[in-house]
């Protein structure tokens, strides 16, 4: 019996909208007030990405002439014209379900808590109840899809003895068992760090987002271009021509469909789709940041202990003529020159969620988390001389940590205690408190007058949080603690003045 | 004349009116030395009850005896600027660094009551007195006292930073 057509993505609320609720892909395009995506930072990449290659396939502008002259309404009108023309392609179950292989029928099912890294499944303990299964709704289980098309993880929940593509090897180890999954493109190995431009509207940070061809053939990475949409085509298995071509285009990093899957009532069947090169190897995510001038590229990861806005400067290098450290994140360099001229507050999102792996398997463990943060840019004051100014002040506030640390153990060692972990302690604490005026500091780095006295002002208050985490976490009770608090307190002379 | 409230004033008012005392009336200066034993202390009360302090409460009288006999013994003719931590680390040659500077200090810090603290200070006080080049803000450390009984861990934790502190240019590489 031929399954029947339900769930169409385009009519039917599952995107997580903040001060909504759920909300459809239609509303997505037709109402302009939705401000921003909801969800954990992992879902709302995995949202972005969906809606800029649903914004690519609609209406890629040639160059940013074009793509001013339509702007973020005339972007939605033709998601809209796109979305109404294509609304056979968007079922998530039927004869075609959305971004799913019906071939993948017959091998194992999982739970659909095995492939959500929050909840614990097998013999993992449970320690909180939003660690336990529940039910998903069938809105759930197309975000869960969404996520999965890049953020699955590595391991053993694959069933890679379902091989689509006929003689391929790649699932196959050498004495005929199924391999372990590999992770998804925009996971990694530890967990890349995505970054976006934002707006004060959902529309407008999709049409900021949004790269030309002019831009796309400037990627030069990008063999096949920008590719065509996954729902118009989808590959056969593995290795099937259309897969090839989508390894080597920018649909293809939009929506990797790293993973095979197939939703069932019970559970999903689940298996390693296409694999992507690396960054080592020269796949690049527009979205992540690289460092390709040492011998070795290196990627910005996702880390738990240091906040998104940590790497602010990193992100940003390509506006510092920076040498060796110079990191290139796409998305940002090429649109945030472009968004200058109409936008008068650009935003910076970025985030991740942070993984650890063992032999393959990958999971969420210990520290690993979700991060996000958002930084807001004066487009006016944007340029080197501002990131060279952001650049020397996050310098100094490692510095003044690093006074931190040293000097909680040092208040430690005084008392014949091994104080690594209180050190480690403090320090991130400090970044915590440091959070809050973060962006202050980034508006006080504009070149103008009264910048420099903010400045000052500021270094003063986080002298003072630095103080405030020391005292936090060395206690000064007995005469021998408050002796050592007295002799080990970090002294911030130099930075305040 | 209005009579000022301010805590801080209290301990400079106090060390004025001791010393002008003391350059008047030889006598009494001599009374005066004696007011930090607890046998010979009564032959104060005379300047106190002067100053208007509650003499039968031991955690106002004892301070203000306390900074009278060592005023009195030091025989200076102005108040000082330094802490008390600092003049301690000064009684030293190697200054904070030295193990009996930091061994007086930590018994200063581990005093609980206004009584303790001013029975560990006499001694401490004393070799201020014979060994320090600096002079000793004596109006600050009774205002410290006054406070003492109900912010006793701010004032150890000031006394502490003044032990250790270093100056901008010493900071500096």
């Amino acid at each position: 019996m031929e399954p029947e057509n339900h769930f169409n993505l385009i009519d039917e609320p599952w995107i997580p909208v903040v001060d909504v609720g759920r909300v459809s892909l239609r509303q997505i395009f037709t109402q302009p007030e939705y401000r921003a995506l909801g969800g954990n930072p992992v879902e709302k990449i995995a949202i972005t990405k969906l809606l800029l290659a649903i914004a690519q396939s609609a209406a890629t502008p040639a160059d940013d002439e074009a793509w001013a002259t339509m702007g973020a309404a005339g972007l939605a009108g033709r998601c809209i014209e796109y979305l109404e023309k294509s609304h056979h392609r968007f079922w998530l179950y039927g004869e075609r379900p959305f971004l799913q292989m019906p071939a993948l029928k017959g091998s194992r099912i999982q739970p659909f808590g095995a492939v959500l890294p929050e909840i614990s499944t097998g013999n993992t303990t449970v320690l909180l109840a939003s660690q336990v299964e529940k039910p998903l709704s069938d809105g759930d289980r197309a975000l869960l899809l969404i996520t999965l098309m890049g953020f699955g993880l590595g391991g053993k929940k694959a069933d890679n003895s379902a091989v689509l593509s006929p003689g391929y090897m790649g699932k196959t180890k050498p004495n005929g068992r199924p391999t372990s999954g590999k992770s998804g493109a925009w996971i990694g190995f530890l967990g890349y760090l995505h970054s976006f431009l934002q707006s004060e509207s959902l529309q407008k940070t999709l049409w900021l987002n949004l790269f030309s061809h002019q831009q796309i053939d400037s990627m030069s990475f990008y063999t096949a271009g920008l590719g065509g949409a996954l729902w118009e085509e989808m590959p056969d298995g593995e290795t099937c021509p259309i897969a090839l071509r989508m390894q080597q285009s920018l649909m293809g990093r939009l929506i990797p469909l790293s993973h095979f899957c197939l939703l069932t009532d019970a559970g999903l069947h689940y298996s390693e789709g296409i694999v992507y090169h690396g960054y080592k190897e020269g796949g690049i995510d527009p979205t992540v940041a690289v460092n390709h001038t040492g011998a070795v590229p290196k990627a910005i990861w996702v880390d738990s202990e240091k906040c998104p806005w940590r790497q602010l400067t990193a992100l940003l290098s390509f506006m510092g003529q920076t040498g060796n450290n110079r990191f290139d994140c796409y998305q940002l360099s090429l649109n945030l020159t472009r968004a200058r001229t109409h936008e008068t507050t650009i935003g910076v999102w970025s985030g991740g969620l942070k993984v650890r792996g063992n032999a393959g398997e990958q999971y969420v463990s210990q520290t690993d988390d979700f991060v996000e943060s958002l930084l807001l840019l004066k487009s006016q004051y944007l340029g080197e001389l501002w990131y060279q100014q952001l650049a020397e002040e996050m310098n100094g506030l490692e510095q003044v940590a690093k006074r931190l640390y040293g000097a909680t153990m040092n208040f430690y060692k005084t008392q014949m205690v091994d104080g690594a972990s209180q050190a480690a302690m403090s320090s991130s604490l400090f970044w915590q408190l440091a959070e809050r005026l973060f962006q202050q500091m980034v508006d006080a780095c504009e070149p103008h007058d009264e910048a420099s006295e903010t400045r000052k002002g500021l270094h003063q208050q986080f002298a003072r949080l630095v103080h405030q985490a020391f005292d936090t976490i060395c206690p000064r009770d007995t005469a021998r603690q408050l002796d050592a608090w007295a002799k080990c307190r970090p002294n911030l002379a130099r930075y305040i003045n | 004349m209005k009579q000022e409230q301010n805590s801080d004033s209290h301990g400079r008012a106090f060390v004025t009116f001791i010393l002008t005392r003391c350059q008047q009336d030889r006598g009494e200066a001599a009374r005066l030395r004696r007011a930090d034993n607890p046998a010979t202390e009564y032959q104060s009360w005379e300047t106190l009850a002067a100053f208007h302090i509650d003499i039968d409460k031991p955690w106002l009288r004892l301070p203000f005896t306390t900074v009278a006999a060592a005023l009195a013994r030091a025989k200076v003719e102005q108040n000082g600027s330094s802490g008390i931590g600092q003049a301690l680390a000064g009684c030293y040659e190697k200054g904070n660094d030295s193990d009996q500077a930091k061994a007086r200090l930590r018994r200063l810090l581990a005093c609980d009551s206004v009584e303790e603290v001013c029975r560990i200070l006499r001694p401490v006080l004393s070799l201020i007195d014979s060994r320090d080049h600096h002079s000793l803000d004596y109006a600050r450390l009774l205002d410290q006292l006054l406070k003492f009984r109900w912010d006793a861990q701010t004032i150890k934790a000031r006394w502490a930073q003044d032990f250790y502190r270093r100056t901008v240019a010493e900071v500096q590489p």
